[in-house]
């Protein structure tokens, strides 16, 4: 086969072809054309030492099995490296395959090889991109985040909680103005669900979110003075509480942390060496898509948590239905107009036809 | 061969006796260099093939939940080295992947601690940025001396001779400034109460003027600092026995920041004309100016987000500009022995291949994006040229063989996008 011999030690690389005798692989050099056109002095002493040092001679052998031969990867030229660090170099990879023959490629490479050969396997490929994503968003990276969320030890968790709440009262909350008794009330919904190792219940005035109620990972609940007055009932207030204690207990803020970070590195990897541009589309965008839809899905994990916790202690599952809804009502603005793709939590009528059918609230 | 054409009457001397010495084979005298043959470098990957490998290592990557990214790095690699042609001879990648994997996990570790360091405390983004920038020294070299080490043309290595040591000294002290202002703002901003009533003016304009100083700052460091970096690792990459010498001009560096900065501010100016123009035509088109209330705030919202689109190719200007500028003259005023290169890419076409390729690549869905990477790297390679004769260069270690051999057993690749 035809192809380019490096002597070894030089970049000095001449037209030459290999040829198999036996067991042995031989080299030979193509005479060279210029040995006897005149040329420069530096050149010439460059060629000679260059020769000199590899002791290049017209032919190269080597028993076959100790030559080195470079995987095959798609029509790149192979390298086949010769135990005295000349190599022979050569586009011509179905020849080299031939010559292998017995010898075979090794391992993994050939393998990957074959399948990049392939438009089939690549189509193959392409399909399965996006179920392979799918299945990674979906179910690796939150069987990931679990133990991960879990590891993350007490004291931390806690520390978290203390700088987050620290940061809401600077920036978002205001002092509660509630009446004691309408804390007491409050509290005593921890008491009632038997949260009270878990759940360390605070107020504060809603300031631009309203009535809400927001869980940090350490068990603190924050319910907002505008919640509380909206609510009213105990079993409404129970409810909320529940929900956001299924929240606590699930350890949803840390599952988010892990999974969205996950999601960002995975997509950043795949898509995001080309430029900024293709980082914001394919990275960033998809990326925030995949954490509102890690939110639903937790939304509506805290939410199931909620029915059993309040069944548990004789409260309607109806009643969180209840308090949802006077939320949705008077928080209705231009957000609950987007597409669910957008949203935050699943939508109403899913959230309410996920209570059942038991007893309605206030019964 | 062209090999012929060469005529070297001047300069340089045949004396090359001293065995193992520093070889001074092809000391050419630069005017001889304009006699040499001249090479043009050719990219000779394809898109489609490409497209086959990207695929099927990315899946391959993702089944193995990214333990094979590294094989699949080398398969990249080896085969945009593969497909690089000089002299007809093809360039080689050698890396091993396990170097590779060493080096992702390393930098996976260091990406977790952080993102969830941020969490706990405010003050670890800022460590991070110090930490970063004070091993980014370190790292280049390591990363340098990983990836010329394994990189081959006919069968001499490339090498990356440049210490820790001599990246701290050649450009430390800059990094440092750079930090320093950093901290600077940081502990500006964390000192002042933006709620604080009384004094919201005050408070505004310290910020204001932070933020104002550490941008001209930091505009005013790069074209030093890139000269530096720039300036160190050319000159101490080896081929074989022989090492490149680039004599950089700091004034080229100033040079593509102004222009990059004047072109920026047109290119935005252009864009804000043509934003305002289309939001007043959708306006009096949908009879909005007249009747305000009749406009569907949906509109009004989705014209300024396609306007907005506008943005993207007036802010990728700059970077062409400046990354063109540079680059060429890095490149061109590079030499190894009797080789000499010139680089001559367009900005403007340099420009539009980033913005069709983002385009294209966004609306295929990531499915273009081999194909964007091969047409770059198939102009950019066009855009070299060497003069010279490759068949000279001798190879050898430039430093002790069994240091460099221990240095490539720690080396791992550090290539985590900086």
């Amino acid at each position: 086969m035809r192809g380019h011999w490096t002597a070894p030690g030089a970049s000095l690389t001449r037209p030459a072809s290999l040829r198999s005798e036996g067991g042995e692989w031989v080299v030979g050099v193509d005479p060279d054309p210029l040995e006897d056109a005149p040329h420069g002095a530096d050149v010439e002493a460059g060629h000679s030492q260059a020769a000199r040092a590899g002791d290049a001679g017209n032919e190269a052998r080597a028993a076959a099995d100790d030559v080195r031969v470079s995987s095959r990867l798609a029509s790149i030229p192979r390298r086949l490296e010769f135990p005295g660090g000349g190599c022979f170099s050569t586009l011509d990879n179905d020849a080299v395959d031939q010559l292998l023959g017995r010898r075979g490629e090794s391992g993994e490479a050939s393998l990957v090889d074959r399948l990049e050969r392939r438009w089939a396997w690549a189509l193959v490929a392409v399909a399965a991109l996006p179920v392979c994503l799918w299945l990674l968003f979906t179910v690796g990276l939150p069987i990931v985040a679990h133990p991960l969320a879990n590891a993350i030890p007490e004291r931390a968790v806690d520390t978290l909680d203390d700088a987050v709440l620290t940061l809401l009262e600077e920036q978002l909350l205001e002092p509660t103005e509630l009446s004691l008794d309408q804390m007491l009330q409050a509290e005593a919904q921890v008491d009632r669900l038997g949260l009270n190792d878990r759940v360390d219940l605070v107020f504060h005035g809603g300031g631009d979110i309203g009535a809400n109620a927001l869980a940090l990972p350490g068990g603190t609940v924050v319910f907002t003075d505008e919640l509380v007055e909206l609510l009213e009932t105990d079993d409404e207030l129970a409810a909320v509480l529940a929900h956001e204690a299924g929240h606590v207990a699930e350890k949803h803020s840390l599952r988010n942390l892990v999974q969205s970070v996950g999601a960002v590195a995975v997509l950043g990897w795949i898509f995001g060496d080309l430029s900024f541009v293709t980082d914001l589309a394919l990275v960033s965008v998809p990326a925030v898509l995949q954490q509102l839809s890690y939110t639903r899905r937790f939304e509506r994990e805290a939410d199931a948590y909620a029915h059993r916790l309040l069944e548990e202690h004789g409260i309607p599952a109806a009643c969180l239905s209840t308090a949802l809804s006077k939320l949705v009502e008077q928080a209705r603005g231009p957000v609950s107009e987007l597409p669910s793709i957008l949203q935050t939590h699943p939508g109403l009528e899913e959230r309410i036809a996920a209570s059942g059918d038991g007893p309605a609230c206030g019964e | 061969m062209n090999e012929n054409e060469l005529e070297e009457g001047t300069g340089g001397s045949g004396d090359a006796t001293q065995d193992g010495a520093v070889a001074p084979v092809g000391e050419t005298a630069p005017q001889a260099a304009s006699e040499a043959p001249r090479l043009q470098p050719e990219f000779t990957g394809r898109a489609g093939e490409y497209f086959r490998i990207w695929i099927v290592n990315l899946v391959l990557s993702l089944l193995t939940l990214g333990i094979y990214s590294a094989w699949a790095t080398v398969r990249n690699r080896r085969y945009f080295y593969g497909n690089t042609d000089l002299a007809g001879q093809r360039f080689d990648f050698h890396g091993s992947p396990v170097a590779i994997l060493k080096g992702r996990l390393i930098g996976a570790a260091l990406f977790l601690v952080y993102v969830f360091g941020a969490q706990f405390h405010w003050a670890v983004p800022l460590v991070a940025v110090v930490v970063i920038s004070a091993s980014f020294p370190w790292m280049l070299v390591q990363a340098l001396r990983f990836r010329l080490a394994n990189t081959s043309h006919r069968g001499l290595r490339f090498g990356f001779q440049g210490t820790a040591a001599a990246a701290y000294r050649a450009f430390g002290p800059l990094l440092l400034v750079s930090v320093a202002v950093l901290v600077f703002y940081f502990w500006t901003v964390g000192q002042v109460d933006v709620e604080d009533p009384e004094n919201v003016q005050m408070n505004t304009m310290m910020i204001l003027g932070a933020s104002a100083l550490v941008f001209l700052v930091s505009v005013l460091l790069m074209p030093v600092l890139w000269y530096r970096i720039r300036s160190f690792t050319m000159n101490h990459v080896s081929y074989g026995r022989h090492l490149f010498s680039a004599e950089l001009r700091q004034g080229v560096f100033w040079g593509a920041l102004g222009a990059a900065f004047g072109l920026g501010v047109a290119a935005t100016m252009v864009v804000f004309l043509v934003m305002i123009a289309v939001v007043a035509v959708v306006m009096f088109g949908t009879g909005a100016v007249s009747d305000p209330d009749s406009m569907n705030p949906n509109t009004l919202l989705i014209t300024i987000g396609l306007a907005y689109l506008l943005f993207i190719p007036a802010y990728l200007l700059p970077f062409s500009v400046w990354h063109c500028m540079t680059t060429n003259h890095v490149i061109s005023v590079t030499r190894l022995e009797n080789l000499g290169f010139r680089l001559r890419l367009g900005m403007m076409k340099y420009w539009w291949i980033m913005v069709s390729n983002a385009a294209v690549a966004v609306i295929s869905l990531g499915m273009a994006i081999p194909w964007a990477k091969v047409r770059m790297e198939r102009y950019r390679i066009s855009c070299l040229e060497v003069t010279g004769d490759p068949n000279v260069f001798l190879a050898g270690t430039r430093r002790d063989p069994t240091a460099t051999a221990e240095e490539l057993g720690e080396a791992f690749d550090l290539d985590f996008g900086f």
